[in-house]
């Protein structure tokens, strides 16, 4: 019975301590959504890296203007690009003067809140999408959500010896 | 910051009375002794019925909280021991977040059921009880949610519109509790009630996860809450 007390102690101070934890942000650090790509050899699924650099140019269609930006420019074996708030985006891949590919990607685009603290964000949806296979081999759709959280999207495979 | 202070002073009353109610059992205990286990076992299974208000949800939006709740209890005393309890509550939020500027409004009924534990169940002289126990709980909710427009951060446009209105979800959680009720006066008993909440699930929606749910408080894994009762106990 004399230990009543010191439980009730007990109890105040870890509500005290939760109170206090709720003033603590559990927002994830972006708000923006990529779709993520790895570049991989088609035959040994090896992934591939770019020795030069590969520059991407995103493209989106709103009313009567096109709208293109850089959002790319790296030699690394993977890539995290944004999407357009618009229903389809271009993906120009440049890997030199004459040699570029197309990723075009139809998407359905889903505005979300998680948490009224943390604010908005797009969300969206891999509906269709197609490429060309000047330099790259295929391009395989492994996960068609495409939200704030790093997970892979896409494989790009290349005929190793034609990239590097 | 004067609502703050007044919130800060009502909650430490509350936990002084509870004090207070926790000196008188121990100053009983030392003037009377524990059942043995025959004597407890010869008391009659049902001994009473208690129905209760917690005050303590109600007051949170008076004093600076971005929610209310109404809630009463029912609770039945099987030998002292076993309390089985249901409690039914009506909870409600309409608020928009200062700095996101986004708005959240639901308010709904919700349900607990679950019992009590008396741990001095063998001093019945005792003029309160010592209670831990588990609740089962669940609402059935809808919600408005709206914000500013989105725009576009990498292209700067289009801008999209963001308000959705009547989302329904379900939630459903578990409940550690662990409180005291104290006789104030006659039938008339006091109770701190803290809970540990852990949600079992929620029905997520395509634009949005709700902000708050009804009986459990806002929408994370796991959650504090503290109940203050007042509860009557009748006379049959």
């Amino acid at each position: 019975m004399r230990r009543i007390p010191f439980i009730l102690l007990m109890l105040t101070c870890t509500c005290a301590f939760s109170l206090q934890g709720c003033g603590e942000s559990d927002c994830s650090l972006t708000t923006i959504s990529y779709a993520h790509f790895d570049f991989l050899d088609s035959k040994t699924y090896n992934p591939v890296g770019f020795t030069q650099g590969v520059t991407v140019t995103g493209t989106a269609q709103y009313e009567d203007s096109t709208m293109t930006d850089t959002l790319f420019n790296l030699a690394e074996s993977s890539m995290s690009l944004p999407l357009s708030f618009t229903n389809q985006t271009t993906y120009v891949m440049h890997y030199s003067e004459t040699m570029r590919d197309t990723i075009e990607i139809t998407h359905k685009n889903i505005p979300f809140v998680s948490d009224i603290e943390c604010g908005t964000m797009m969300h969206y949806f891999v509906e269709s999408y197609r490429y060309t296979t000047n330099a790259l081999d295929s391009v395989v759709l492994i996960n068609p959500e495409i939200t704030n959280e790093e997970r892979k999207n896409f494989n790009i495979y290349y005929r190793a010896s034609d990239s590097e | 910051m004067k609502k703050e202070r007044i919130l800060t002073s009502i909650i430490g009353l509350l936990i002084l009375n509870s004090f207070w109610s926790i000196s008188n059992l121990c100053a009983q205990e030392t003037i009377n002794k524990p059942l043995t286990k025959e004597e407890w076992q010869a008391t009659p299974f049902y001994q009473g019925s208690f129905v209760g208000l917690d005050i303590f949800g109600l007051g949170s939006k008076v004093f600076g909280g971005d929610y209310t709740s109404t809630e009463i209890n029912a609770e039945v005393n099987l030998k002292n021991r076993y309390f089985p309890v249901i409690e039914i509550g009506y909870g409600t939020i309409d608020t928009t977040n200062d700095e996101t500027d986004i708005h959240f409004k639901t308010s709904a009924p919700y349900f607990r059921i679950g019992a009590n534990y008396n741990v001095f169940y063998k001093k019945p002289y005792l003029p309160g009880h010592f209670l831990v126990g588990l609740r089962y709980g669940f609402s059935n909710f809808s919600y408005d949610v709206s914000a500013p427009p989105l725009t576009d951060p990498i292209w700067g446009k289009p801008s999209i519109p963001f308000s959705y209105q009547g989302v329904k979800s379900n939630a459903s959680w578990l409940e550690l509790a662990i409180g005291l009720r104290a006789n104030i006066y006659k039938s008339l008993y006091m109770g701190l009630s803290l809970r540990y909440r852990s949600k079992i699930s929620i029905k997520k929606n395509e634009n949005s996860d709700p902000y708050y749910i009804p009986g459990y408080g806002k929408n994370k894994g796991s959650n504090i809450g503290i109940l203050y009762n007042i509860t009557y106990q009748l006379p049959f």
